[in-house]
């Protein structure tokens, strides 16, 4: 009993709930979740946006029109830019107004716009989330009113976001592997104006219930003006923190999102893998929510979790035909080390102490990931899809998954020293 | 956590859980086709999903061939969980749609090249994919044999054959020496996309083995370059372009792909 207690973390929803009141309660979580599922639908359809447009390039079809998708990767690094928006129109008003951003391109995208506009609407909810996500963090994280732990706060965030990962399993396994919202009814010359568009049914109620419980019940912080500034100094070892970030959405986005792909190397059931990837997630998220952070930052932990997946994923990428269900399983245990390696980079990424403000810190933080997270897709296009084009790739993609693989792990790793040796001088 | 949130959080948690085991269960359940000999077959080149107006939707590929609702079906330029296409297996994707058995193979080297499909509303008995020889993008032969009763099995074959010149005639050489190889039946249908017009010598020595379909039914040499091949048969009672998705409608956002689906109704002696 007493080995249980030192394991069991003391994390309460209650004591946010207290500390935010009811309805801010469930506003933010509802935010952050719904958010963060529109998020990860625009990065799952951003990348197939820009491909058809450069397919329409290489056949020379449209070719200025599509070549402007491009300069959509603009978008990414705009997140950066939020330091200077909120110095110029406070950052509760920023946090609230990207909400509604967001919250419209989605619906707009739900209209089946042409798919240079999707790709659009894709980049700007990519670029927008990093604004969002920065701004309702340091709004949260130095509102210290009650004294609640800022570690409960991140696991509560790290929590709505693992959620909206559920939520788009949920969504696609409805769909049978495709995304619903892709997928309007059947077809018919009577109805076709009218059916195409039934995804809206539910998109609508989101967008309202979005921007209506921002509007009346967003969480009233105290340090609404804007952050102090810390006292830490920069240093380029936290910007691969910032990278471990945009490979765990490399990783995920590429090849672990998808049941398919898992059950396509290992040959497997669909509906297996699916399965399993779900209770990844779910022992992902019992597992921040019940175990002390202290045990996921010790270190020895940590290098044995991170051996243990980089190992499997090897054995998943060069023998999974061979092992077929093992190297589900193995996959699956690799996810849930994935998942709890982002929530430890998340936390040390909204904790950390530079000389900027915490605001500019996580939004600088997502740009940097993004852009790694492109960079190391191009790579991977061009070393799997695209291989045709310079045959001296061919071959290469389970190198770039492997490479991705342990930037994660080390990063993860320095991440928690720097977290100790941080707590030690603390 | 008050009550309240303990619903919302044990619903968020359960809900993915058990709609996913719901869809094996289902996916598990028994289908059944009724024995005939009239089969119609359909080749489509899906063009990833994506359709004329470059929006990917896989309901109105499906939609698209259920016009003339094929027995079996041979599809390309197929992928499957790729980032490009949102992660979507679409021969698994339109075989669950259409309550079908399938097939997809694609090039070992680069199981991320595009791949062909073979769809059956009946057993396939034996399943194999063939890399043809190519200096470019790997193409791929997929082969099924195809039990539609216990007197009559046929052996169906999909492929799409590559852009450049230089590979083609290697590549036709080669499928049709493996056609004959491993055919189990005298009963054969090779379809696809073969990126070649009518006249051209290749499609010329696939006729010294085959039949094509449309040939009785006045269709254009130039307009096609996709083929449904056969031989073995009894008759071919129809084959067709479909051009309209929908009646009254013009509009890029009916058509699933930038090729249309030709269809041949082909019917075979049961002995």
């Amino acid at each position: 009993m007493k080995m249980k207690s030192s394991y069991k973390g003391n994390f309460s929803f209650s004591e946010i709930e207290n500390d935010l009141k009811s309805k801010p309660f469930y506003t933010l979580f509802f935010n952050l979740m719904v958010l963060s599922l529109f998020f990860i639908q625009a990065l799952r359809a951003y990348v197939p946006g820009v491909y058809v447009a450069m397919f329409h390039v290489v056949f020379g079809h449209n070719i200025v029109e599509n070549l402007l998708i491009l300069l959509t990767l603009i978008f990414f690094t705009l997140p950066a830019l939020t330091n200077t928006l909120c110095k110029k129109f406070g950052i509760r008003r920023v946090a609230i107004y990207s909400i509604y951003c967001i919250a419209i391109c989605r619906l707009l995208i739900a209209f089946h716009l042409p798919n240079i506009w999707q790709t659009i609407l894709s980049g700007i909810i990519i670029a927008i989330y990093g604004t969002f996500i920065s701004t309702i963090l340091t709004l949260w994280f130095d509102n210290d009113i009650n004294g609640i732990k800022s570690n409960n706060k991140i696991i509560f965030a790290v929590f709505s976001i693992l959620c909206a990962f559920l939520l788009d399993y949920l969504i696609r396994t409805i769909g049978f592997s495709q995304d619903i919202s892709l997928m309007p009814p059947g077809l018919n010359a009577e109805y076709w104006y009218i059916t195409q568009y039934i995804w809206l049914f539910i998109q609508i109620p989101l967008t309202v219930v979005c921007i209506y419980y921002t509007r009346v019940s967003f969480p009233q912080f105290r340090n609404d003006a804007s952050s102090v500034e810390g006292k830490g100094k920069k240093g380029t070892v936290y910007s691969l923190l910032f990278v471990g970030i945009g490979m765990f959405w490399f990783l995920l986005f590429n090849v672990f999102l998808y049941p398919n792909i898992i059950a396509h190397y290992t040959d497997s059931s669909y509906y297996v893998s699916n399965i399993i990837s779900i209770i990844a997630v779910i022992i992902s998220i019992l597992t921040i929510l019940s175990i002390k952070k202290k045990i996921l930052l010790n270190i020895k932990v940590t290098v044995i979790l991170n051996c243990f997946m980089i190992v499997s994923i090897s054995l998943f990428l060069f023998l999974g035909r061979i092992l077929t269900y093992f190297a589900v399983i193995l996959v699956s245990i690799s996810l849930i080390i994935m998942y709890l390696n982002f929530f430890l980079l998340f936390s040390r990424m909204s904790t950390i102490i530079f000389k900027w403000k915490k605001v500019k810190t996580i939004s600088n933080a997502f740009a940097i990931g993004l852009v790694f997270y492109i960079l190391f897709t191009v790579l991977h296009i061009f070393t799997t899809d695209w291989a045709y084009i310079i045959s001296a790739f061919k071959g290469l993609g389970p190198i770039i998954i492997l490479i991705a693989i342990i930037i994660l792990s080390v990063s993860t790793i320095i991440s928690n020293r720097l977290t100790k040796q941080g707590g030690k001088k603390e | 956590m008050n009550k309240k949130f303990k619903y919302v959080f044990i619903t968020i948690i359960v809900a993915p859980l058990i709609i996913s085991i719901v869809t094996l269960v289902i996916a598990e359940l028994p289908r059944e086709s009724s024995p005939k000999t009239d089969l119609t077959f359909m080749t489509y080149n899906i063009h990833f999903g994506q359709g004329m107006d470059d929006l990917l939707n896989l309901e109105r590929i499906a939609q698209n061939i259920l016009i003339d609702d094929p027995d079996i079906i041979g599809l390309q330029e197929v992928r499957i969980g790729r980032i490009e296409t949102q992660g979507i297996d679409m021969a698994f994707w339109l075989a669950k749609r259409l309550g079908m058995e399938y097939y997809y193979f694609n090039p070992i080297n680069n199981p991320h090249e595009m791949g062909n499909a073979i769809l059956s509303k009946y057993p396939i008995l034996i399943k194999n994919g063939y890399e043809l020889p190519s200096t470019h993008m790997e193409r791929t032969l997929v082969h099924c044999t195809v039990e539609i009763s216990s007197n009559l099995k046929i052996d169906v074959f999909c492929t799409h054959i590559g852009i450049r010149n230089e590979n083609k005639t290697a590549q036709i050489n080669f499928l049709l020496e493996k056609i004959m190889e491993i055919s189990i039946s005298s009963k054969k249908v090779l379809m696809g996309d073969f990126n070649l017009q009518n006249d051209t010598l290749e499609i010329g020595n696939v006729l010294t083995y085959f039949n094509d379909t449309a040939e009785e039914f006045g269709a254009d040499p130039r307009a096609s370059i996709d083929y449904i091949f056969a031989t073995g048969y009894q008759d071919i009672l129809n084959s067709h372009v479909i051009t309209d998705m929908l009646p009254n409608v013009y509009l890029p956002a009916e058509y699933g792909s930038d090729h249309l689906p030709v269809v041949s109704i082909i019917r075979f002696p049961s002995i």
